[in-house]
């Protein structure tokens, strides 16, 4: 069965292109603009991988990634996706428990290679 | 005092005579009608007429003698008594006011001849100490002091004030109450600086002592964060201290605000970055798949085009930001062209300045290198052999003028120029860059008022300087070790010698005479005078917007008109401010009654309140020499030696004040008036004296 990712995204353009890589890669895909969104999405599919913009324009990052931990998610690995690069972000982000922090722009093809780590060690 | 007596005393002698001759004539006229029985009538009648004759001859005569003897004997000896105190104690060059005509024969002219030889004594003496080397070092080190680029101050135990340089009056130029004898609390934030102490006290400082605790610490009115550092002079509870104070370029809110909107700007161009790169991976990803591909390729489109407007932004605030801090420094212009002339004199024309040149605000070296590859083009390629640098301060900007006899430089030459590179600049700086960085630009064209002169103007942004209207004599660091030993309490403060009293001396400018009628202060200046001298640095300077029109004849008397002060402080603001100045010192002024009326009508409606004792130099004067009807500040000044500037500015007119009142302190001393609550004794029977005058 093919690992699912959840893209956790309002920039629409990136969300379709990541999306469509992804599949392509052989991934099911499911992408979500807000929080309330992906807290349902994560819910009805327990995600592998859930790829998270931190500033989406419903939830703070962090409060959604605390429930996506709580809620069908629990296990699921979670990459960070921001435009905040300062390092003491990242340093929050990975304490609180992400398992990758990338900032924008990145290179999709290492994104990819992220998600496959991932998606591997839980499936 | 004594002054005051002799005043009364003449005043109580010429009542006796008035009296007595009214007596007389009361006498004469009962004599007159005095009829005795036992001689002839016509007898009697001559008896008496030769009687009342007598006397009136006799009472006229001694009221002429009287008068004669006053004008050309006592009066003239008051004056030379006056004069003579003056010449012993501040002002030896003292003209003695002795009128034409006097019976005191050479006395003057002994008197003043022994003035001058103590002057000639004096100057001597004044020279042999310059000569000698605790002079010498004191001098060097206080313009040492003064010429360090971090503030410095030195507190005693207590945290009072007892030395502060130039650059800390600079430092903390917005802090009113810095001064000599005041708490360094009353300046900087006072928890980071005892925090500072205790550490050093507790020895939980870097080992090396000499370095002292390093800080950040507020102004007290945490308008600004200064980098400070402690070093404890003594050891123990009660140790003296240093605090050394830098403005580290703390973010102004202007630069914060510059660096937000370029973190914004940098930020907001990830997101259309990271859509690109991941539309542009999956345009091609899908080569097989056309509309996919299509529609990546739409994308791509899209984001490029939110990327190129967000670089704009980017592109604008980072031009602002490199404007706004590009390691911009005060320089002068004498120090621009003496580094170019220290440097490259062989291939540059002869230079000269033409004044005294004007502070701006630039990168030294750069500029020096500008000035160096205009000079050397002019005599290479304009054959300029001699070129005068003036400098003139026009508003925000500097004009600097490099002046030449000859034609201009055409304007496709200096394009030239400025399109080429300046050597020794690291990379490839152009010149047309370097103005570029200085907000500035180039032109050339014949002299405005030397039609025979080609010039090269230059504007470049002025000096962030606070520029006094008032030329104040240099002092080079604001000192007073032995502000502990004088300081006094509340109840002692009356006690206190006048010459270790704490005062603030000042004079205000107003809109007329009238202050119960409407009249407001345009102008208060004040200058601090500690240990009987007056410290020049620390004065306080402002223009206050009155509410109201000034009329003509009071812009005539001091110069300051209604476009002058419109962007000046309201009077409550300005009073708060001086509050904070004045602290517990005694205030002083010339006709303190007039500029006290002012303060005190303003009272209610500022809250602030000027409740410490009041001298005033005109009574002051007065007691000192009675001689004299004139106590003009001019007069007085004239007296005493004192040069006279800025006459008719506050400021000007609080320092000519300041200097009088400390001339007068030992002549003070010499009617025995020594302490505080004498003097204020001495002005108020004199005031109260003045009262009755003018009641008769």
């Amino acid at each position: 069965m093919a690992a699912r990712v959840l893209i956790v995204d309002h920039q629409r353009n990136l969300a379709e292109a990541l999306a469509y890589l992804l599949r392509r890669a052989g991934y099911t895909v499911r992408v979500a603009a807000n929080g309330a969104d992906a807290l349902a999405a994560a819910a009805a599919e327990s995600p592998d991988v859930v790829l998270l913009e931190t500033s989406l324009p419903d939830l703070d990052g962090y409060t959604l990634y605390e429930r996506l931990r709580g809620e069908g998610a629990g296990h699921c690995g979670i990459v960070v996706l921001t435009a905040n690069q300062r390092e003491a972000e990242r340093d929050k982000a990975l304490a609180l428990g992400a398992d990758g922090y990338l900032v924008k722009p990145f290179d999709p093809a290492d994104l990819i290679d992220r998600v496959r780590v991932l998606a591997a060690a839980r499936t | 005092m004594r002054g005051l007596e002799r005043q009364v005393g003449r005043r109580r002698f010429w009542l006796a005579l008035a009296l007595m001759l009214m007596l007389q004539a009361l006498l004469a006229v009962a004599l007159f009608f005095l009829q005795p029985d036992s001689r002839p009538a016509a007898v009697f009648t001559a008896y008496r007429y030769w009687l009342f004759s007598a006397w009136m001859l006799l009472s006229a005569a001694l009221v002429i003698v009287w008068l004669v003897l006053d004008r050309l004997l006592f009066v003239p000896l008051a004056a030379v008594t006056r004069g003579a105190e003056t010449m012993a104690g501040p002002y030896p060059g003292h003209l003695l006011e002795v009128r034409r005509g006097h019976w005191l024969g050479d006395l003057p002219r002994a008197v003043t001849g022994l003035g001058s030889a103590l002057e000639a004594a004096r100057d001597g003496r004044d020279e042999a100490f310059a000569g000698g080397d605790p002079t010498d070092h004191k001098m060097a080190l206080e313009r040492l002091l003064n010429h360090l680029p971090a503030g410095i101050i030195v507190a005693d135990g207590e945290g009072r004030i007892l030395l502060y340089n130039e650059a800390a009056r600079h430092v903390l130029r917005d802090q009113p109450a810095l001064g000599l004898g005041r708490e360094v609390a009353e300046v900087l934030a006072e928890r980071p600086l005892r925090s500072a102490l205790l550490r050093r006290r507790r020895g939980r400082g870097p080992p090396d002592q000499s370095t002292g605790t390093s800080f950040v610490c507020a102004t007290a009115d945490a308008s600004r964060l200064l980098q400070c550092r402690l070093i404890l002079l003594d050891e123990g509870e009660g140790a003296r201290y240093v605090v050394t104070l830098e403005d580290r370029g703390m973010p102004t809110p202007e630069r914060m605000g510059h660096e937000r909107r370029m973190r914004e700007a940098v930020d907001a161009l990830r997101a259309p970055l990271a859509g690109l790169c991941a539309a542009s991976t999956a345009a091609e990803a899908a080569g097989d798949e056309p509309t996919a591909e299509a529609r990546f390729r739409h994308i791509v489109n899209e984001e490029a085009v939110r990327l190129v407007q967000r670089f704009k932004v980017l592109a604008g605030e980072a031009e602002a930001l490199l404007a706004a801090d590009w390691r911009l420094a005060d320089v002068h212009s004498g120090d621009l062209v003496a580094g170019v002339l220290a440097q490259e004199p062989d291939d540059l024309p002869k230079v000269t300045m033409g004044d005294e040149g004007e502070w701006l605000r630039g990168e030294g070296y750069l500029l020096e290198r500008l000035l160096a590859n205009l000079l050397r083009r002019l005599r290479a390629e304009l054959k300029v052999a001699q070129v005068r640098v003036d400098a003139a301060l026009y508003g925000p900007r500097v004009y600097l003028d490099l002046c030449w006899l000859g034609r201009a430089v055409p304007p496709a030459q200096l394009a030239g120029w400025l399109e080429s590179p300046v050597e020794d600049t690291g990379g490839n700086t152009h010149l047309g860059e370097i103005l570029e960085r200085h907000d500035a630009a180039l032109w050339s064209r014949i002299h405005p008022r030397r039609p025979q002169e080609a010039m090269l103007r230059l504007p470049l942004p002025a000096a962030e300087r606070d520029r006094s209207t008032v030329s104040l004599p240099p002092r080079p660091a604001f000192y007073d070790f032995r502000i502990g030993e004088r300081v006094a309490t509340a109840s002692e403060e009356a006690g206190q010698s006048l010459s270790d009293l704490d005062c603030v001396v000042f004079d205000t400018e107003t809109t007329g005479l009238e202050p119960s009628q409407g009249d407001e202060i345009v102008s208060i200046g004040a200058i601090r005078v500690t240990g009987g001298r007056p410290i020049h640095g620390e004065v306080f300077d402002t223009l206050v917007n009155p509410g109201r029109p000034i009329p003509e004849a009071s812009r005539r008397f001091h110069g300051i008109d209604d476009e002058h002060v419109r962007d000046a402080p309201d009077i409550t603001t300005t009073l708060r401010r001086f509050r904070a100045f004045v602290g517990d010192a005694v205030l002083v002024a010339h006709s303190a009654a007039f500029d006290m009326r002012f303060l005190e009508l303003k009272e209610r409606r500022s809250g602030v309140r000027f409740d410490r004792p009041v001298l005033d130099t005109l009574l002051l004067s007065m007691l000192v020499y009675d001689h004299s009807g004139d106590h003009s500040l001019e007069a007085i000044a004239g007296r005493l030696g004192v040069p006279v500037t800025g006459r008719h500015t506050a400021l000007g007119d609080a320092v000519t004040t300041a200097e009088i009142f400390v001339r007068l302190l030992p002549l003070l001393r010499g009617r025995g008036i020594r302490r505080l609550e004498q003097a204020d004794a001495a002005c108020r029977r004199l005031a109260a004296y003045r009262m009755q005058q003018r009641a008769f």
